[in-house]
């Protein structure tokens, strides 16, 4: 360079005092930049690399110099290169360039900048937000099957979704209600309110209401309803969770169960009176004659086995619930030995009936446990005999069919419906189950039906209201045998 | 004479209430539901009755106290109500329909001797 009037050593003077600030502050910039920065001459070699460019490429500065760069390079692109290091982890980094000169040619300048870190937070940003798509579907499709019914409201009782058990439950379609009021998913006024209540209120609440449905065999369901609200993580309530559950069954069961108690205390309590009464009669008793003092020492006996009848009753039904299940005595005997029996089974009721026996093929043999078989036609006389009017008749029948023998008992009594057959061997099932229906604690017919199934055979039932009923069980005939009959 | 009824389904029942009542000077009458009872109470106009609650038929006992103390010839007569459930809701019930008193089954001979004595005075 060279100025003008100047001595070349005052000018160079005066260019040192006033360029070097200039390239102390380019020199910083470009050893200190974080960024790469090269320059790369159009033949693609390296001309320049500050500090942060060797760092990137785990190479002196010095080295760089003079190497190819092996990126393709164009001005103005912004790309992304993968740089593979001494230390072999892969280094990612936004590669920007833009056109200059170096040494009188024209170069590129590129700026690298190390991604690796943001790389990897986006991909686990990705992955976390595919995890969260797939918790959703799973959600979802939890939600979709559970059994119970599920409707989900807003803030404002409005529907924003109901499950597919509901959707069954009461006729509706998800996408038909989303958005309608919840009460509008009832026809019931009655229920429409306790939903509507229950909602508005906000609060953790539980009831029971009737729903009618349509085309199944008990119109009238009783669904048991649970609310909760759905709080956001501030605890703020942002709507409400129902869930409904048919309970129908449960509800009967309980029923049951609570009368079968009252029964059952009823039916212990009837004996027990006679047991005590008769035995304070023959103890305080001054004037009884030997014949008085016989027929109340029987009443006492009949009345004890009763009771023992009801105990071990209890005592089979809990063998059967805890799952140990009846144990049979199994031994080869004659229909003739089985017949033999009736004659104590009918003497035990102490009703008027006229009992008609009438049993075919009696040297058949049966492979059974007496006494339980005993107890099987003592329960089915017994039910025929507390379910037909005094006097009437009450037939037990035996005939071999095929492979089974068969053992009916016919009364000529109030018969049942349909639905009355269908529970039967139900337990607690009693068939009127009004407190003016004829004592009974309602288990011997699911015992009974044990222990048939136990011998390997099976019952079957016609009835008719008004038309009497025929209760009858099928054992397989032989000693080997233990197939269930087809 | 002093009439008394007694309605219970249980034959036993009836012959040991009957045994620990009888005496010279009354008349033991039974039946075995409450239908019969109504009729037979309207013709015989008992000085008492004992009901035995749980009874099948149309009528059970809490019925038949019922139809016994809304008819103007019978709702005079005492009414001892024969119970046997746990929780005495039976006798609550037959004592809010107008039975005079209850006796929970089982029972002692004397207690229901006793009770039938005072309702009889």
């Amino acid at each position: 360079m060279e100025g003008r009037g100047r001595k070349p050593d005052e000018l160079t003077g005066r260019l040192d005092t006033e360029l070097r600030p200039c390239q102390e502050i380019v020199h910083n910039i470009v050893n200190r930049s974080v960024d790469a920065i090269l320059i790369v001459d159009r033949k693609g070699r390296i001309r320049f690399a500050n500090p942060a460019a060797a760092d990137l490429f785990s190479r002196a500065a010095g080295e760089l110099v003079g190497q190819n760069f092996g990126f393709p390079v164009s001005g103005g692109e912004r790309t992304e290169i993968e740089v593979l290091c001494k230390n072999l982890l892969p280094t990612v980094a936004e590669m920007r360039v833009a056109d200059t000169e170096w040494e009188g040619e024209r170069a590129w300048l590129a700026t690298l900048r190390d991604v690796t870190e943001r790389k990897h937070l986006e991909e686990r940003l990705k992955a976390a937000l595919e995890t969260s798509e797939e918790t959703l579907a799973e959600i979802d499709s939890i939600i979709r099957s559970i059994s119970e019914g599920l409707i989900v409201t807003d803030g404002g009782g409005h529907i924003r979704l109901i499950n597919h058990a509901l959707e069954i439950m009461l006729g509706a379609s998800c996408r038909e209600v989303a958005g309608l009021p919840v009460d509008s998913l009832f026809t019931d006024t009655q229920v429409r309110e306790k939903i509507h209540d229950s909602l508005q209120e906000g609060e953790t609440a539980r009831f029971d209401f009737e729903l009618k449905t349509d085309g199944r065999s008990q119109p009238v369901r009783t669904i048991s309803a649970r609310t909760s609200p759905v709080l956001d993580p501030r605890q703020h309530r942002i709507g409400m969770v129902t869930i409904l559950q048919d309970v129908t069954r449960e509800r009967e069961i309980e029923r049951m169960k609570s009368e079968f108690v009252s029964f059952a205390a009823h039916e212990l309590r009837s004996p027990l009176t006679a047991i005590i009464g008769f035995a304070e009669m023959l103890l305080l008793g001054e004037n009884l004659n030997p014949e008085e003092k016989r027929s109340y020492a029987e009443i006492i006996k009949r009345q004890g086995m009763f009771l023992a009848d009801i105990v071990s009753t209890f005592l089979d039904l809990s063998l059967i619930e805890s799952g140990r299940g009846i144990v049979l005595k199994k031994r080869p005997c004659t229909v003739e030995e089985l017949f033999g029996l009736l004659d104590t089974v009918l003497l035990a009721q102490a009703d008027p009936h006229r009992f008609q026996v009438v049993s075919e093929d009696r040297s058949v043999l049966l492979n059974i446990d007496l006494q339980r078989i005993k107890q099987v036609l003592g329960n089915l006389v017994g039910n025929a005999v507390k379910y037909s009017p005094a006097g009437s008749s009450v037939r037990v029948e035996g005939a071999a069919e095929g492979d089974w023998y068969r053992i009916s008992v016919r009364d000529q009594g109030i018969g049942m419906t349909p639905q009355q057959v269908e529970k039967v061997f139900d337990k607690f099932y009693r068939a009127d189950s009004s407190s003016t229906s004829p004592a009974g604690i309602g288990l011997g017919m699911s015992i009974v039906k044990s222990i048939v199934e136990l011998h390997g055979g099976r019952m079957s039932i016609q009835s008719s209201p008004g038309g009497g009923t025929t209760v009858s069980f099928f054992l397989p005939i032989g000693v080997a045998q233990e197939a269930r009959p087809a | 004479m002093k009439k008394i009824l007694i309605v219970d389904d249980k034959a036993d029942i009836r012959l040991l209430v009957e045994m620990v009542l009888k005496r010279d000077d009354r008349v033991i009458l039974h039946v075995d539901s409450g239908d019969k009872a109504v009729i037979l109470a309207g013709e015989q106009n008992p000085d008492l009755i004992l009901m035995d609650i749980m009874m099948p038929g149309r009528l059970d006992g809490h019925e038949t106290i019922r139809v016994l103390k809304s008819d103007p010839g019978t709702r005079d007569c005492p009414i001892i109500a024969m119970t046997a459930d746990i929780c005495g809701e039976a006798a609550e019930k037959a004592l809010n329909l107008g039975a005079d008193r209850f006796i929970n089954k089982p029972f002692l001979i004397s207690e229901l001797a006793e009770m039938v004595e005072n309702l009889l005075r």
